[in-house]
C-alpha cells in the first residue's frame, strides 16, 4: 500500500490505550489531530 | 531517541498546540507498560498501541527503514543530537524504531499535512508541525 497522500482520508481505526480499553482515532480530534507513529515508548 | 524526544517536545508545546485547536495522539506499536509509565508520569495526551500495525499500513508508512536509511549521515546527526536532551532528562530511554512519521488530520479525518521520515529520528520540528496547523487555520 502506498503512502496515502494530502487529501485523503484516513479509516477510523479502533486503537489500544495502554490500560487495554479501545478508543477510535476520531475520539481524539478537535479541528486538528497531530499523531505522532512511533514503534515503542521506551 | 527522536521519537521520544519529539514526544517530550509535544508535551512541552501541549497547551499552545490547544490554542491553534490541535490535539495530539501518539501510537506505538508496543510495549503497553511503557506507555502506561509515560501517561502516568503526566504525559497530557493520549499514547495508543497498534501492535498489529494497522495504522501503520493504513498510512502505508510500515516500511522499515533500509540500511542506507539507518546508517546515513541523517540518522547519525539525529541521534546524537538529542543526547543533550536526554541528559537533562527530557528523554527517557533509548530504543530503536521504523519508519518515523507524523501526520495532521482535520476534524473529518482528512490529512492535511504529513512528514514521512527517511532516517532514524526523521521527524519535523515543533515550529514545523505548528507551521503546518497555522497555515491551514482558516481565518
Amino acid at each position: 500500500m502506498g503512502i496515502i497522500s494530502v487529501g485523503d482520508q484516513v479509516p477510523d481505526l479502533e486503537l489500544a490505550r495502554p490500560d487495554g480499553s479501545m478508543t477510535t482515532i476520531g475520539a481524539d480530534v478537535d479541528q486538528y489531530l497531530i499523531i505522532q507513529i512511533l514503534r515503542y515508548y521506551g | 531517541m527522536p521519537c521520544l524526544d519529539l514526544l517530550a517536545q509535544l508535551r512541552e508545546h501541549h497547551e499552545s498546540l490547544g490554542a491553534l485547536g490541535a490535539r495530539v495522539i501518539a501510537v506505538g506499536g508496543a510495549a503497553d507498560y511503557q506507555a502506561q509509565h509515560l501517561q502516568d508520569d503526566g504525559v497530557p495526551f493520549p499514547l495508543l498501541l497498534d501492535p498489529d500495525g494497522e495504522l501503520r499500513n493504513a498510512l502505508g508508512v510500515d516500511t522499515k527503514l533500509s540500511k542506507r536509511e539507518m546508517m546515513s549521515w541523517t540518522s547519525a546527526k539525529n541521534y546524537v543530537s538529542v543526547i543533550g536532551r536526554r541528559r537533562q532528562g527530557k528523554v527517557s530511554r533509548t530504543h530503536a524504531e521504523d519508519r518515523p512519521a507524523v501526520v495532521i488530520l482535520d476534524d473529518r479525518l482528512k490529512m492535511v499535512w504529513s512528514h514521512v521520515g527517511t532516517a532514524l529520528g526523521d521527524y519535523p520540528t515543533i515550529d514545523e508541525i505548528e507551521t503546518a496547523i497555522t497555515a491551514e487555520v482558516k481565518p
